[in-house]
């Protein structure tokens, strides 16, 4: 059972005049009702280049609602440049230059993958899925030995 | 022009054989801009209890509360400190994610919104005092002979979910929220309003010209776990 801790802090003296915002929360990644930590993560980086369609980041390959969750960050310097984030087929928003999110994601059913399409110009990106479990895709070579 | 910045941090000691540690930080621009997000709904604190039915699921969040496509962004934190207590996060029907006790995340949103519904209704022929106009459960009773001043009187009320305007007689609604409201059909009136006039058949209040309106698809729908008391903290960042 491995220990990963979550923490977000979103701050600003000017948002709210005479209420300086400064939010701190921070969660330790379980698996799915329990105090048991999450043991499988994937970790990579990437680069989306405008040319390429929507991009599957992951698929729904784990166990139906689960807790499982996503970070992404759209690592592009260029400020009109941005990643397009959807889920399955709804668009949940976009990831301009520097943005980040983290969110959960409960593979509700076979299709709630994950997927990306950079506009504007390429974009670098880095990804962490830290999931309850995980089948790997079948193999396009089926059974080599029967 | 506000300056906001948010930061995540995830680390583990145990997770893999080398520790990891990164950390995130962004200041939250508008789209395509170095200029910051300046509107917010402020940080609040949602109940969710089971004595109300209505509250079983919220929509927490509608599409037309942000810009469409604008750099928008969204926290939540569930706060419960039961371990098996989740909210369920929609987009619209598409269900994201289970925040469980403790769990939040902070993401994107597009905001896809819908378009809003609208119509005309003219004041028409002769109005007469106590002759009254019922709608959106509101009823503008006549205190005047004038056709047109009994139209000022239907634009002067505050429907609970339409907004109106007047040009002479001609009063405009549009609704509060982008949705199929079901007043009207293209451009064919199917509401159900009330008219009671004294029956000499002069005054009428139809509906001119509308426009059907198109539902929002990206609203975020909370929807707690457990029939009991679950509280969740929200706050949007919008353009």
């Amino acid at each position: 059972m491995a220990t990963t801790t979550a923490t977000v802090g979103i701050t600003s003296a000017d948002l709210t005049p005479g209420m300086a915002l400064g939010i701190s929360a921070t969660t330790t990644l379980n698996k799915t009702g329990l105090t048991d930590g999450l043991e499988i993560m994937d970790m990579g980086y990437g680069t989306l280049t405008i040319a390429d369609s929507h991009k599957a980041l992951h698929e729904a390959l784990g166990t139906v609602d689960t807790s499982n969750y996503v970070y992404l960050a759209n690592e592009s310097t260029n400020a009109e440049h941005y990643i397009e984030v959807v889920l399955h087929d709804t668009v949940i928003g976009r990831l301009y230059a520097g943005d980040w999110m983290f969110t959960p994601w409960n593979q509700s059913d076979s299709v709630a993958e994950w997927s990306i399409q950079a506009y504007g110009g390429a974009c670098a990106y880095t990804y962490a899925i830290f999931k309850s479990s995980y089948v790997l895709p079948d193999s396009t070579q089926g059974t080599l030995n029967p | 022009m506000a300056t906001i910045n948010a930061t995540l941090t995830i680390g583990s000691g145990d997770l893999l054989t080398s520790n990891l540690a990164f950390s995130v930080a962004s200041t939250l621009s508008k789209a395509g801009s170095a200029n910051g997000l300046t509107k917010t709904t402020g940080l609040a604190r949602t109940n969710f209890l089971s004595t109300d039915p209505a509250s079983r699921s919220k929509i927490l969040y509608r599409a037309d509360d942000a810009a469409t496509n604008g750099s928008n962004k969204v926290y939540l934190k569930n706060l419960s400190t039961t371990v098996a207590e989740f909210f369920t996060v929609y987009i619209d029907q598409e269900e994201m994610g289970r925040l469980y006790a403790g769990d939040f995340a902070f993401f994107p949103w597009s905001a896809t919104q819908g378009t809003l519904e609208t119509f005309v209704v003219t004041a028409t022929g002769t109005v007469a005092v106590g002759e009254s106009w019922t709608f959106d459960g509101i009823t503008t009773t006549s205190t005047s002979t004038a056709i047109n001043t009994f139209a000022q009187q239907v634009d002067n009320e505050h429907y609970p979910n339409w907004t109106t305007s007047i040009s002479t007689a001609a009063v405009t609604f549009t609704a509060r929220h982008a949705s199929v409201n079901g007043v009207v059909t293209g451009t064919t009136a199917i509401t159900g309003d009330t008219l009671v006039e004294s029956g000499d058949g002069n005054f009428t209040m139809p509906i001119t010209s509308g426009v059907v309106g198109t539902r929002s698809e990206a609203d975020i729908v909370i929807l707690p776990s457990v029939a009991t008391t679950m509280d969740l903290e929200h706050m949007l960042f919008n353009e």
